[in-house]
């Protein structure tokens, strides 16, 4: 009964805007003729970028010399993505990839060539080739997040961020919207549609693209430890809690979400993660277990871990399950409803733990094994199980999902 | 198929777009420019060769991302008349449309003449654009389309307008009511459309059939799948009562193994057209083809 599958429609082809520009064809009262010059390349032409119909994951990884390549998770192919000379710490916005170098001063950007458009009821994914887009000046490591728009890169070690054109980027293009100063400090620069939050030692604030303050846009946070887009907005950690911005009629609203009870420097959640397009995020709270943070219901949880924490991930799933690194190296997967906690047994080495980079998708969860080409695909909804054991063609040093 | 298969679009878009230009050949006559291929064809019946019409969106292309060169930009500053989706439907050229009407182009949207139905997810809502599911919509789509033709372009015989919209209007009533016959012959426990697609709101709302929103594996699941993995989408396959799965999918021989292996399913995946006619051979060149071969899909895969 089963009749064959037919993929009858065909891939669609972005491409195919460039033949479009022929249709001119002398007929509007004052189009240019048919054999007049050759159409510019059109506005947002990417050459060979398809639509698909579901989410072009790949792993992106790069040694500490640059060797960088990409496994499509797909096919289980690997494609170079380049040589990009030594770098120190990469960051990724599901699309790009951006390595610093403290040596060179540089941070240098990579188009893994796939990426996902949200469009509220649907998702749309793309594909098109990766390739090196440049480099520019940087000084220090690099925290990086993009919304469809704008790209902002933050160095925490100098204090300075970028706000980039996230189009243009696309096209190949650095194109440079505004420079943000403020001290050293683990703060954040994180877009929000057409504006970006930005943190100072003792605030966070709605700057528009061109890092000018929004009118009613601050609030205090002391002490911030990195931020995070969630799906209803911009979140800030701080040292009584956290701040949430969200989009608001013509600009940002800030409100403070404190913790339950005052929180001890060592147990504050820092590094809020998640899998991209979730309202929860989730950090390690200490030696205690894990903070979970949901944006949308304005509350913090701290749920007990039999082990500590290195790492926490927000998968909120249908369980709202929590990934993350304990201090015994295994990969770990918390049901907060329950507390029930499975892992992976041991596969990481206890003495670099915070080498461990963890990537979440609907799916499936990816780690690197420090000092080992093994790239781990685990079923984090099916007990932990690993699924897949990837080899790499260097060492990752640096391991980033893109496609999402 | 496939990976062949964008190259080929694009190749076949370039050879319908220069026949387009072929007939008619006169530069006197007026410029209706539309956004979407699916008006664009919509709109073509309706006026002929008594005007241009330049379609915007290739074959094949996304009709929310596609974008516009800076000459068809100005191509479209420059129409008798703008013909767009609306309902937020072409987000990649709206600041055009906007640029054109500025301009004073008379810019009628499809969308001002629909009865719209809206999406609902967990943590949204909004106006679905995918009018054209239902051809009662394009019907009143067709009415106002005329009707902005007869008033703003000039050179246009009115008396042949009128006939060619009622001819093309009867052609849609025609189609309406075979897919009321088509789509009545599928058992009423059965018609649920189980699908990844996100078009066929207004199908389903006129012709009584439930949309279950269906997440697809993705094929980095399905390399080395646990029943977990399809737990949601066997769940609402048998709960939907079908055994065709109308889906977009690269790996859709794998995921009928897998759901007949973890999930003990028998299932069939296919695709239907949603948001743009293909190049010529493709199977949906104009709106009425389209209509057509995706209602044979529905009755077949869930009669």
């Amino acid at each position: 009964m089963p009749h064959p599958p037919r993929a009858r429609r065909p891939r669609w082809c972005l491409g195919a805007t460039a033949a479009l520009a022929l249709t001119a064809c002398g007929a509007g009262p004052a189009s240019p003729s048919a054999d007049g010059p050759p159409p510019a390349t059109p506005h947002g032409y990417v050459a060979g970028a398809e639509e698909l119909p579901e989410p072009q994951l790949q792993l992106a990884y790069t040694d500490a010399g640059g060797s960088a390549h990409a496994l499509d998770l797909l096919t289980g192919e690997t494609a170079e993505l380049g040589q990009l000379g030594p770098v120190d710490t990469m960051a990724t916005d599901g699309r790009f990839l951006f390595t610093t170098s403290t040596g060179t001063g540089e941070l240098t950007v990579v188009d893994t060539g796939t990426w996902t458009v949200d469009h509220g009821d649907h998702v749309h994914y793309y594909r098109a080739p990766a390739r090196v887009v440049g480099s520019m000046t940087w000084s220090g490591d690099v925290e990086a997040a993009s919304s469809d728009t704008l790209t902002a890169l933050f160095s925490p070690t100098s204090g300075t961020g970028v706000v980039l054109d996230r189009a243009a980027l696309g096209r190949g293009e650095l194109t440079e919207l505004a420079t943000v100063e403020s001290e050293p400090h683990q703060g954040a620069l994180v877009p929000l549609g057409n504006d970006v939050v930005a943190t100072d030692g003792t605030s966070v604030r709605g700057l528009d693209a061109d890092g000018r303050p929004l009118p009613d846009a601050e609030a205090p946070c002391a002490d911030p430890r990195g931020g995070h887009a969630t799906r209803v907005g911009v979140v800030v950690s701080c040292a009584d809690g956290a701040v949430l911005v969200t989009e608001a009629d013509g600009g940002v609203e800030l409100e403070q979400i404190p913790y339950p009870t005052p929180v001890a420097e060592a147990e504050r959640a820092s590094g809020l993660d998640n899998r991209p397009g979730r309202p929860s995020v989730a950090a390690p709270a200490g030696t205690r277990g894990v903070w979970l943070l949901d944006t949308r219901a304005r509350s913090w949880q701290l749920v007990p871990t039999p082990t500590p924490w290195v790492t926490a991930v927000a998968a909120d799933d249908e369980a709202d399950r929590v990934v993350g690194v304990d201090t015994t190296g295994q990969v770990v997967v918390l049901e907060p409803g329950t507390g029930a906690v499975t892992g992976t047994g041991p596969l990481l080495p206890v003495d670099r733990l915070t080498e461990v980079d963890v990537h979440v998708d609907a799916d499936r969860t990816y780690v690197n094994v420090p000092g080992s080409t093994d790239l781990l695909e685990v079923d984090h909804a099916d007990g932990a199980r690993v699924a897949r054991t990837f080899s790499a063609e260097v060492v990752p040093a640096h391991l980033a999902e893109t496609g999402r | 198929m496939s990976r062949l298969a964008g190259g080929l679009v694009t190749a076949l878009a370039a050879a319908v777009v220069l026949t387009g230009c072929g007939a008619g050949g006169g530069g006197d006559r007026p410029l209706v420019v539309v956004t979407t291929n699916i008006l664009g064809d919509v709109v073509g019946e309706l006026v002929g060769d008594q005007a241009e019409v330049l379609t915007l969106m290739p074959a094949g292309a996304d009709p929310h991302s596609f974008e516009v060169s800076a000459r068809e930009a100005a191509q479209m500053r420059e129409a008798d008349l703008l013909v767009a989706n609306g309902l937020g439907l072409e987000e990649g050229v709206l600041a055009q449309v906007e640029a054109a009407r500025e301009d004073g182009v008379v810019v009628v949207e499809a969308g001002d003449a629909v009865q719209t139905v809206e999406w609902t997810t967990e943590d949204d809502t909004g106006v679905d654009p995918h009018f054209w599911t239902d051809p009662a919509q394009v019907r009143a789509v067709v009415d106002s389309v005329s009707a902005a033709v007869a008033e703003h372009v000039d050179g246009i015989d009115g008396d042949r307008l009128a006939t060619d919209t009622v001819a093309y209007r009867t052609e849609l009533e025609d189609l309406d009511a075979w897919m009321v016959e088509q789509l009545g012959q599928v058992p009423e426990p059965r018609r649920n459309l189980v699908t990844n697609h996100h078009v066929f709101g207004y199908l389903a709302d006129r012709f009584g059939f439930t949309v279950v929103g269906a997440v697809i594996p993705s094929g980095s699941t399905l390399a080395s799948p646990s029943a977990r993995d399809l737990d949601e989408l066997a769940g609402a396959i048998r709960d939907a009562g079908v055994s065709t799965l109308f889906a977009d999918s690269s790996q859709s021989d794998r995921l009928v193994q897998v759901l007949a292996e973890q999930a003990g399913l028998d299932v069939a995946v296919v695709p239907l057209f949603t948001e743009s006619l293909t190049p010529p051979g493709g199977g949906a060149e104009t709106y009425l083809q389209m209509m057509r071969a995706n209602t044979e899909d529905i009755v077949e895969g869930l009669r």
